[in-house]
């Protein structure tokens, strides 16, 4: 009788997975029990399966109840139908004693799994060479061993409504601003998309400003990037299958922040933080000062190189802005086109694009041999920014400059400038305003933004994240 | 009353500062100087000195009334139907004011870079920046106009680099026009510094109630007076009498005669940069207005009645341009300011003073 | 949808184009401007500008050949509108380095001519401002550049001479308040054409009164006056004779250079007549000197009052020529205004100052001779 209760129990599985062909069971006899184990084929380890479940199973006693009898920490007991489909889909497996009107469900997935490696886009010269993976349990593991603190906490939260996927939101509980997150968590908490395999995905519902060019969340694949940020107040979302962590609420200085920075001395790191400001601007301003000085304001040339320049452009056929606008694009197609091909092939296309091109199209008379110098210094200064997102946003803002420029000359630049730097006061991420700590000044948070001060100057957590604890270190004295 | 914005002091100070600052810094040695000669810049000293003593009086009113601005308290000491007049006709003045500052920046635009561009181009380019710098309320303002400050920076260092040239001989002796002289350039000094009655308008979004009002008030008067002395100063030192008579911009006339290696004509940078000027000062006189409409109406949507306003000025600003182009069509407006941001502030305080005494001797 | 009126809004405003836009490539840079008088008093200008160079794509090489263009008209706009006649390009004069003023000219006024520049808001006002003896189109006629360009020969040219002291670089915007002060002039590079029209040689400065030339100092001159100005560079050179007597010839001469100076002016009034006493403090290097010995003081000493003596002398020369020309070129003018502001405005300071005396005084030292006695 128990036998066939047993398969109308699993028949049921089946149907609910569709009978889907990956679908396995098996029964054995044990004492006159019957126990069936489903799972699903693909996502188990059977080995594992094996000596966690099977063979105590076969040893087991009369009396004993199933649970007491396996090899495992992580099992649970399965109330529900639905809860069993779940767990079969977590890659559990369930293992079925209807005579004993027990079920439990066994975790036994078999998980491929890369090691930490150090991420390819975001290499650091000294200090930590780890990297998140695609699991997310691992990548909670590597923060936690960072960060061996019992304020430190996780929540899941399941998104997609058809993937079901796991969002981990971390952040430490004594210093992180509650209001901030339980924002996040809202947001979170209402998003409606079938589907989230990325943080990335989801990114844009998170956001307060999704129609802005600027990116408003950093991302990371660095455990000690997010322990950084953890300990000033912010939240990391992560998620499963996904070896991304986007932080928040961040601001602008922060996506010219490497971890590299602080391996360096106060001056080193000073420097090449300055440095990759400049590159912003000069990302955003040689193009645009090209076009106003060649087309609007030649007088501006110093006396030692107009005779060159004018020399230069006699040939070219297209006004300033579409000859800028031409190296501009080869440029964006070359860098497009080595990340899609293979690394070696890449590598031809860029020596095949960046010298065979640019020699030749000036030869040709297509565009001015200065164009070439200012837009190949424009690219290379764009990709010094840290942050990818960054760097993209900051090479297509360049476009809508060059028009303003095209057509005012500098009053153009100067007026995008303005309308740029309005668009950032306006940004606000969960409340933090996106130009802080510049505007609103705090003199405290500017320390480690473009400058970077020894550690011993930032004793106090930067004011614009809202952090509930500002002291780094509690002072003595002070302490109630 | 008022709503939930607050910014900190410092913004605080740029926000009156960079209001003043505005079309002024290019023309007021031309303007001073045509009044009080070489003592151009003890005229600025005197009207800084004077705004103070104005200031002091604004303190008390802000003291009475901490929490309104200057449109709420209108209405508490006239009453709704003579306070809403009245709040009509500041909107009219700053909407005039604005007008004023528009066409003058461009028609020095015009003569100084684009002379071929048409002006409507320029100013619906200035009015679009603007709009939608003041759309989302003082917050906003305070943070652009504390970056925008930076610029000042650039001023005060071409300033310094003319005092290389300088000739000392030209403002001496001091006083040689004549004491009534200097007296009567204090006027065109209180045009050009114009907008510190700003400070009654965004008391109330004050954050730090540590350092009051009325004492970062007194930080951005002697920023912008020093400020305007300095450059006044270095402008007749470098620029002879007779050249600045011949020049009503002066200050962008010093910098085109200068030229570094690297750059050749830093005039362009120079002009270029400073519609951020006109531009900060704009953004606030908006933000006056649709804090006047809010007085009046209580319930609005700032950013629809922003945009109503930029639009307003604009046509307002192109209509006499189609008449006849003429860049002193406004300087009239300058003696208003006589009326709006001196007169009427004062009988004000006079009035909520003795209000207040009344109350008190009628407690005890 | 938002974004997309803007984008709408954006191709429009930029398809109706860009109304002050001035490509490099459609201009013809003029390079160097001279402006003469005919004799019908008509004005002559004369510019260069560089031959295109040949070159293809990204071998330009600059040029250093010129082409000439000259016209006559009646103002300077009404001679550019000419010029635009000549050639396929625009000109455009914003980048003149140098504008050679003609001495007829020079003498008539000048300001009238530039009055044009200053009325540009593209006016080359950063250019030099010459005056060439003779035709001033002549200057731009020269054979010997030494391989670069006309306006970078002059240019240089001067740069080096101001450089040692032997004239001042004025630009038109330096000139500028100088010629409306009343109480000081302004003195020019003046060139001299010689060898037939082939070569230029920088001698001296020519003296202006407010806009007019008056007056013409030579080289061994300029420096003594621009010591007197007091703005001369810090490594001035001076050659003075002070003996007459020695063996060889050479010995007769010293050489040394400015290596601080300080002025002082003291204004005296005597019965309505202004005393000026100019008080110079300089501390010089020697460097040549072919009787040697300066170890000792006394002949140091001897040297020092030698030297003392031989440039009031010579100081007094040329303030001579400067009062003959009626040229205030120290500014007396406007000492006079600050410190004696009565007296200023009572008189006529055009009229009265011809007749000013001034006393020039040096108080020389010997702050180094070398790397010998």
């Amino acid at each position: 009788m128990h036998d066939k209760k047993l398969a109308s129990y699993v028949n049921d599985i089946k149907n609910r997975l569709h009978h889907t062909a990956d679908f396995s069971y098996r029964t054995i006899k044990v004492n006159d029990h019957t126990i069936a184990i489903a799972y699903l084929s693909d996502l188990i380890d059977p080995l594992s399966l094996q000596e966690v479940a099977v063979e105590p199973l076969l040893q087991m006693d009369k009396h004993e109840k199933m649970r007491h009898v396996i090899k495992s920490v992580s099992y649970t007991i399965i109330e529900k139908k639905e809860d069993l489909i779940a767990n079969i889909l977590e890659g559990h497996a369930i293992l079925i004693n209807l005579s004993q009107n027990e079920v439990i469900s066994v975790d036994v997935e078999q998980v491929y799994e890369r090691s930490p490696e150090e991420p390819e886009n975001e290499k650091v010269i000294r200090g930590s060479h780890q990297g998140f993976v695609e699991e997310l349990s691992t990548n909670i593991n590597l923060i936690r061993r960072r960060v061996r603190n019992e304020h430190m906490k996780i929540e899941y939260v399941s998104i997609g409504t058809e993937t079901n996927t796991t969002i981990a939101l971390i952040y430490m509980d004594n210093i992180a601003n509650s209001r901030t997150v339980n924002k996040i968590r809202r947001k979170l908490d209402t998003l409606c998309t079938d589907m989230a395999f990325a943080p990335g995905y989801i990114e844009d519902g998170l956001e307060e400003h999704p129609f802005s060019v600027f990116p408003q969340h950093l991302y990371t694949e660095r455990p000690d990037r997010v322990e950084a940020h953890l300990l000033e107040g912010r939240v990391a979302i992560m998620a499963e299958s996904s070896s991304d962590a986007i932080i928040t609420p961040v601001s602008f200085p922060a996506f010219f922040q490497s971890p590299d920075d602080f391996h360096k001395r106060t001056y080193t790191g000073t420097m090449f933080r300055l440095l990759r400001m400049i590159s912003f601007f000069g990302t955003l301003l040689f193009p645009a000062l090209y076009i106003a000085i060649i087309g609007f304001h030649f007088e501006m040339i110093p006396n030692e190189m107009i005779a060159l320049m004018k020399g230069s452009i006699e040939t070219v056929p297209f006004p300033p802005f579409f000859e800028v606008l031409i190296m501009i694009l080869t440029i964006e197609l070359i860098r497009e086109a080595g990340i899609r091909l293979p690394t070696p092939i890449g590598q031809t296309i860029g020596i095949v694009g960046g010298i065979i091109i640019g020699e030749s199209v000036v030869t040709a008379g297509l565009v001015s041999n200065v164009v070439v110098i200012v837009i190949a210094i424009t690219a290379i200064m764009s990709f010094t920014l840290p942050s990818y997102e960054m760097s993209n946003t900051i090479r297509l803002l360049s476009l809508p400059i060059m028009i303003a420029s095209a057509l005012f000359g500098f009053v153009g630049i100067v007026a995008s400038f303005m309308l740029l730097f309005i668009h950032l006061c306006r940004l606000e991420i969960y409340g933090t305003p996106y130009l802080s700590p510049i505007t609103p000044l705090d003199a405290d948070g500017v320390k480690d933004t473009f400058i970077r001060l020894p550690s011993f100057f930032t004793k106090r957590r930067p004011k614009h994240v809202f952090p509930k604890e500002m002291e780094r270190v509690e002072r003595e004295g002070e302490h109630k | 009353m008022i709503r939930n914005e607050k910014i900190n002091s410092l913004q605080f100070i740029f926000i009156i500062v960079q209001l003043q600052v505005g079309v002024g810094i290019l023309t007021m040695p031309y303007d001073i100087y045509n009044k009080a000669g070489g003592d151009s810049w003890l005229s600025i000293l005197l009207a800084g000195l004077f705004i103070q003593v104005l200031l002091t009086g604004f303190h008390f009113l802000m003291k009475a009334y901490p929490n309104d601005h200057f449109f709420t308290i209108i209405q508490k000491v006239f009453g709704r139907v003579i306070g809403n007049v009245l709040i009509l006709i500041y909107i009219m003045y700053f909407i005039v004011l604005a007008m004023s500052l528009l066409s003058r920046y461009a028609s020095i635009l015009s003569t100084w870079m684009m002379p071929l561009t048409p002006k409507w181009i320029l100013i619906s380019l200035m009015t679009v920046i603007v709009v939608y710098g003041a759309m989302d309320g003082l917050e906003t303002i305070g943070r652009f106009l504390f970056i925008a400050s930076f610029i000042l920076i650039v001023y005060v260092g071409f300033s310094i680099y003319a005092l290389k040239f300088m000739q000392i001989t030209y403002v001496l002796p001091v006083l040689n026009e004549g004491f009534s002289n200097m007296v009567k350039g204090i006027f065109p000094s209180l045009y050009a510094m114009q907008g510190f009655e700003v400070v009654l308008f965004i008391y109330p979004f004050l954050r730090q109630k540590s350092l009051n009002a009325y004492s970062i008030a007194t930080i951005s008067n002697s920023i912008v007076t020093l400020l305007y002395t300095f450059i006044v100063f270095t402008t007749i030192v470098f620029l002879s009498p007779e050249e600045i008579i011949l020049t009503p911009e002066p200050v962008l006339y010093l910098v085109k005669s200068f030229s570094f290696n690297m750059i050749e004509r830093p005039d362009l940078l120079f002009t270029s940069i400073w519609i951020v000027f006109v531009a900060t000062s704009f953004v606030v006189l908006l933000f006056i207005l649709t804090e006047a409409t809010h007085t009046l109406f209580h319930k609005q949507n700032r950013k629809w009645m922003t945009v109503f306003f930029g639009l307003l000025i604009f046509l307002l600003t192109l209509i006499p341009y189609g008449v006849y182009e003429n860049k002193n069509l406004f300087a009239p407006v300058n003696k208003l300011i006589i009326i709006f941001s001196i007169i009427i502030p004062l009988m004000i305080t006079g009035i909520s003073l003795m209000k207040k005494r009344k109350i008190t001797h009628e407690i005890h | 949808m938002k974004y997309i009126k803007w984008f709408i809004l954006c191709s429009v405003l930029f398809l109706v184009g860009c109304w002050d836009e001035r490509l490099l490539k459609e201009h013809s840079l003029i390079l160097t401007i001279s402006y003469d008088q005919n004799e019908k008093e008509q004005l002559v200008e004369t510019v260069t500008f560089p031959i295109e160079s040949e070159g293809e794509g990204a071998e330009v090489s600059p040029t250093t050949d010129t082409n000439t263009v000259s016209v006559t008209g009646e103002t300077v706009k009404d001679a550019d509108m000419k010029i635009e006649q000549y050639a396929p390009e625009k000109f455009d004069r914003s980048k003149a380095k140098v504008i050679f003023i003609g001495k007829k000219l020079a003498e008539q006024g000048m300001f009238s001519t530039l009055d044009s520049i200053y009325r540009d808001l593209r006016g080359p006002l950063n250019a030099q401002l010459v005056v060439v003896d003779g035709e001033a189109k002549e200057a731009q006629a020269i054979e010997e550049t030494y391989q670069i360009l006309l306006s970078d020969f002059y240019t240089q040219l001067i740069e080096s001479a101001h450089h040692v002291g032997l004239v001042q670089s004025e630009n038109v915007q330096s000139v500028c308040p100088v010629i409306l002060t009343e109480g000081k002039d302004v003195a020019l590079p003046y060139i001299e054409i010689e060898d037939d029209g082939k070569k230029a040689h920088l001698n001296g400065v020519a003296l202006f009164t407010n806009d007019q030339l008056t007056g013409h100092l030579k080289s061994e001159e300029s420096a003594l006056y621009l010591v007197l100005r007091d703005e001369a560079p810090d490594q001035t050179k001076l050659n003075m004779k002070i003996y007459e007597d020695q063996d060889e010839h050479v010995k007769n001469y010293v050489d040394f250079a400015i290596r601080h100076s300080k002025r002082k002016i003291n204004i005296s009034i005597d019965d309505d007549k202004l005393k000026v006493d100019l008080q110079y403090e300089l501390n010089i290097q020697i460097d040549e000197f072919a009787s040697d010995h300066l170890q000792s003081e006394k002949k140091a000493n001897k040297l020092v009052k030698k030297i003392e003596a031989d440039l009031k002398e010579d100081a007094e020369k040329i303030i001579d020529k400067m009062l003959k020309a009626n040229h205030d070129g120290l500014g007396i003018g406007q000492q006079v205004k600050a410190y004696e502001h009565d007296y200023w405005k009572s008189v006529d300071w055009m009229k009265e100052y011809p007749n000013i005396e001034m006393n020039p005084s040096f108080d020389v030292k010997i702050i180094s001779h070398g790397i010998m006695n």
